[in-house]
């Protein structure tokens, strides 16, 4: 577990956020697909350094996609999930579902 | 097309962006936020979407987003400025020490005087609403002018409830008294309030526990402060079930606990310790509720949708227009209580600063010393380029560009500026507590916040980059061939300016000088000044519980018999300070439309002769009359107002006694020399509070051992308390004696930076001048002349900037002196004396130097190269 490094809750967020939209992640789409799931608002600035930071951490990979012209013909930096990213998310995923079968009902 | 070329990002941070943006990153950044702009201006509109933009540009502007050689600048090249840098102080150590310890000066006394200033401000500021919070205060026209009254009439307090939209909650409070407790035995006096309730409201005083409310019904409760709560039920206050329960005064007064309060900050002119509801001080004074007595004080909160004008505007009126017995023309108005402290001067019905004016002048003092260093810092530099020219002119030759030469030079200046900070904060952290002592201030290591250290740090290197940059520009700037031949003389524009600057460094430094002067002998003035009574070897003590009637018989007979004691005498106000006044008094002959306030004290028979006032016409009272009692004895200025050539003898009535004028004083002065000399009126009064006590000549210990012997037995409740009444009077002008002395280090510190400038330049010019000093002694110079040649030019310099400094330091001097009824007066000989010691220091750092200088054999110094 030591050697896995940390995940934020935003940070893992956003990973899953990498994850449901292959091809097409990047800072705009992540930021409007984080604004629409969690109804909060992030700006850019913000976006860039958690992708930049789980890359460094080695959860995404990135490479340099095609220019539109509504970005005034600025090429994109593409993310994907790496094989090791996918397995840290499906640990604390299993993690949490082992943890949600013990807890008792609770009844609101 | 149109409608799409204009929807467009700002250029200036695209601009910005692409300045500072890493190549790498740019595609993604730039982007990703044209991207988020075109589909926020089609969601937002353009406005917030270009607001967005920018904000982005600038939260982007960090370090992971930069150009690596922005912020990564090459090390090796800083090493090197770092060991350029160090070489150049090693080698030149005169120069760096100078440069240091002006600099250092300068930085310690501004810092000391930030930290002054800043703990002034603080006064006053610790209420939550304190926008809202106001104190009335009355304008009071009369023939000469008016006065301003800190006093206003209970009634007052009603009339502002109910009638004036402006106002939302009114309190009144007496000037403050002092309740004893009883605890078993144990008796705890403490300072506090008869005040309204609502003064807990009107401050946002919250309770610790209990409430306020029962002080509205209960005119027995008292609310105490945490403090106080702590001395009288132990430290375990809070657990305890305290709220409720009777306190006893010593007088066997039964008061309930109604709440305990927060403590007041120290930073506050309005202290209390306790709050006993003001229905109980009518209850034992009932005369206070007349319109007519103008006793104690309000406080207001005003509604929120009024500012101080448009309240005051509301108000002004309030008791001209409600008050009914008689037509009574005061003009109130609303003074901000944060302004209490710094703004509280007021003449002839405005406002004329206060101690604010010390303030603003110790602030400017701050800024001219550090100007003054910094001076000495761009002088030093810029006089050194000649010798650093050759440098300069190497580094240009091997392919130094501008830049880097300019950076070189700025991180000189920086260095030397940063240890000058380092020293001045250490002498700044040793120097504290002694000023803290001489302020009477306790400003401790509580104001090393983070905000100040970066503030002071930011100011420091603002300070470098500003002095540095002058020298680094000019050096930079230099032609290379001509740095390498040493032609450098034919500069005139920078020589004009260094002299330029020169010679304002010597006017600051002679305004400082004629200034410290003038407030040193203004205070000595006043010191020394016979003020018609004889404060030396007076005791002030205080009737406490004791009758005069009863009581004090015994007591004065048996201190007069005691030992260092003189005579005794009794008063109801003090001699220094008589604050009672009246317009009532009427005589035969009295204009009716005549109108002025007289201030009115009350003594007994002794009290003439114990302050060795004399006595110019008629008598004194007498023990043995008691018709005497309704008898008065004026000052001399009240015999003038009045108009009367020959008083005694004449009718004098006011407060519903009809008597006679039975003698005249001597004028002396019962309040501060700001002001004029009033006409007072003296009575005798059998309720006097204070006991003035002349001790025989140099048995002032005696006394005041006699005195607190005869407390204990006659006052065994209360705390022993005397004053000295020179000393009072001494304390009087403790801001001005502050000032005084204040003003004197920040003078010497002002000539010791200007003289190491000054050093600095003198012992540079003559380095410079090394071979023409020798040619001319070869030829057959004598040291005179030699010397006459080094000095003339400084010299010219000083006495111009004495004579640009002569006549600012007459103006601000004068107008400070305006602010004393009693003033000395600006001689030229001030003026005088002060050239005098601005030239003589210059003759001395010159001759230092010059005698060097030309005593040198002639052959050392051709001989170099």
């Amino acid at each position: 577990m030591s050697e896995t490094p940390n995940l934020g809750s935003l940070e893992e967020t956003i990973l899953l956020i990498v994850l449901a939209m292959p091809d097409e992640a990047y800072g705009v789409s992540v930021a409007e697909e984080y604004q629409s799931r969690s109804g909060k608002t992030i700006s850019i600035p913000a976006i860039h350094t958690v992708l930049t930071r789980l890359e460094k951490k080695g959860f995404l990979t990135s490479k340099m996609g095609g220019a539109t012209a509504d970005r005034g013909g600025r090429k994109k930096r593409l993310y994907e999930i790496t094989p090791f990213g996918y397995k840290v998310l499906s640990e604390l995923r299993e993690t949490r579902e082992t943890l949600w079968n013990i807890a008792p009902k609770f009844n609101i | 097309m149109q409608q799409q070329t204009n929807i467009s990002p700002p250029d200036w941070a695209n601009r910005f962006l692409e300045w500072y943006c890493h190549p790498n990153l740019i595609d993604e950044i730039q982007g990703d936020l044209t991207e988020q702009f075109h589909k926020n201006s089609k969601n937002k509109g353009q406005l917030k979407a270009r607001f967005r933009f920018i904000i982005d540009v600038i939260r982007f502007f960090r370090p992971s987003s930069l150009k690596q050689t922005q912020y990564f600048m090459n090390l090796d090249i800083i090493a090197n400025y770092l060991k350029v840098a160090f070489r150049v102080f090693k080698k030149e150590k005169g120069y760096t020490f100078t440069n240091i310890t002006g600099l250092a000066l300068g930085i310690t006394c501004s810092l000391f005087i930030y930290l002054w200033v800043q703990d002034e401000l603080k006064y006053n500021q610790w209420s939550d609403d304190n926008e809202l919070i106001h104190y009335v205060r009355a304008n009071m026209p009369q023939d000469d002018g008016t006065v301003t009254w800190e006093s206003t009439p209970y009634p007052l307090k009603a009339v502002l409830e109910e009638k004036y939209p402006s106002i939302d909650l009114v309190a009144a409070t007496n000037w403050g008294s002092d309740i004893i407790l009883k605890k078993g035995e144990e008796k705890i006096q403490s300072r506090g309030l008869f005040a309204s309730p609502s003064i807990f409201e009107i401050f946002s005083i919250k309770p610790v526990k209990g409430a306020y409310e029962e002080m509205e019904k209960n005119e027995t409760s008292i609310a105490i402060s945490e403090k106080m709560a702590t001395r009288y039920f132990g430290e375990d206050w809070r657990s305890q079930d305290v709220i409720g329960t009777m306190v006893t005064t010593h007088k066997g007064n039964q008061l309930t606990l109604a709440a305990i309060f927060e403590d007041i900050p120290r930073h506050s002119t309005m202290k209390f310790d306790y709050i006993i509801p003001f229905k109980a001080r009518l209850a034992n004074s009932p005369w206070i509720a007349h319109w007519g007595n103008y006793s104690n004080r309000t406080f207001v909160k005003i509604n929120p949708s009024y500012n101080t004008e448009t309240a005051t505007a509301n108000m002004q009126k309030a008791v001209q227009e409600h008050r009914p017995d008689v037509e009574d023309n005061a003009i109130l108005f609303l003074q901000p209580f944060a302004d209490r402290y710094l703004k509280n001067n007021y003449v002839n019905g405005s406002l004329a600063g206060g101690r604010i004016d010390y303030v603003r002048l110790l602030s400017v003092a701050a800024i001219l010393i550090l100007l003054l260093a910094s001076i000495n810092f761009i002088n030093l530099s810029t006089a050194r380029a000649a010798k650093r020219s050759k440098e300069a002119g190497v580094r240009k030759v091997m392919g130094a560009v501008r830049q880097s030469l300019r950076t070189q030079f700025i991180v000189e200046s920086l260095l030397i500026t940063g240890f000058a900070f380092i020293i001045s904060s250490l002498l700044v952290y040793f120097l504290l507590p002694y000023f803290n002592f001489l302020t009477g201030k306790s400003v401790g290591v509580e104001v090393l916040t983070l905000e100040f250290v970066m503030l002071a740090l930011g100011f420091v290197l603002t300070l470098g980059l500003l002095s540095g940059l002058y020298p680094a520009l000019y050096m930079a700037r230099m032609d290379p061939i001509r740095a390498l031949k040493g032609i450098l003389k034919g500069d005139r524009s920078n020589q004009l300016l260094r002299k330029g600057l020169v010679v304002f460094q010597f006017a600051i430094t002679t305004i400082m000088i004629v200034g410290s002067i003038t407030v040193y002998r203004q205070i000595q003035y006043i010191f020394e000044k016979n003020t018609g009574m004889d404060r030396e070897n007076v005791i002030k003590a205080y009737m406490g519980d004791m009758e005069y009637s009863k009581d004090f018989q015994v007591y004065r007979n048996r201190l007069s018999n005691m030992p260092g004691i003189q005579s005794i005498a009794t008063t109801d106000q003090d001699p220094l300070s008589v604050g009672n006044s009246t317009s009532d008094p009427s005589w035969p002959g009295k204009n009716p439309e005549f109108e002025k306030h007289f201030y009115v004290t009350g003594i007994d028979p002794n009290y003439i002769p114990t302050l060795d006032i004399k006595l110019k016409d008629g008598r004194n009272f007498d023990w043995d009359l008691a018709t005497d009692t309704a008898n008065y004895i004026i000052n001399e200025t009240c015999a003038k107002i009045m108009g009367l050539e020959n008083p005694v003898g004449t009718d004098l009535s006011f407060w519903e006694n009809d008597g006679k004028i039975i003698g005249v004083i001597e004028d002396f002065h019962f309040h501060s020399l700001h002001t004029p000399i009033e006409p007072l009126i003296l009575r005798y009064d059998k309720e006097p509070w204070m006991i003035l006590v002349k001790t025989k000549m140099g048995e002032t210990k005696e006394a005041i051992a006699s005195l607190e012997e005869l407390h204990k037995e006659f006052n065994p409740a209360r705390n022993f308390n005397f004053d000295l009444l020179d000393e009072q009077y001494n304390n009087r002008y403790k801001s001005e004696i502050l000032v005084s002395k204040l003003t004197l280090y920040f003078t010497a510190m002002a000539i010791i930076i200007s003289c190491l400038g000054l050093l600095g330049l003198v012992s540079f010019a003559t380095q410079l001048k090394t071979k023409e000093i020798g040619i001319r002694k070869v030829l057959g110079a004598s040291v005179s002349n030699i010397l006459g040649i080094i000095s003339k030019e400084y010299l010219i310099m000083v006495i111009i900037s004495i004579v640009v400094a002569c006549p600012i330091s007459y103006v601000v001097l004068q107008d400070w002196l305006n602010g004393f009824a009693y003033q000395i007066d600006l001689s030229i000989w001030l003026f005088v004396s002060a050239g005098i010691v601005s030239v003589l220091l210059t003759l001395i750092i010159i001759g230092e130097q010059g005698i060097r200088a030309a005593l040198r054999n002639p052959v050392e110094s051709l001989r170099d190269e």
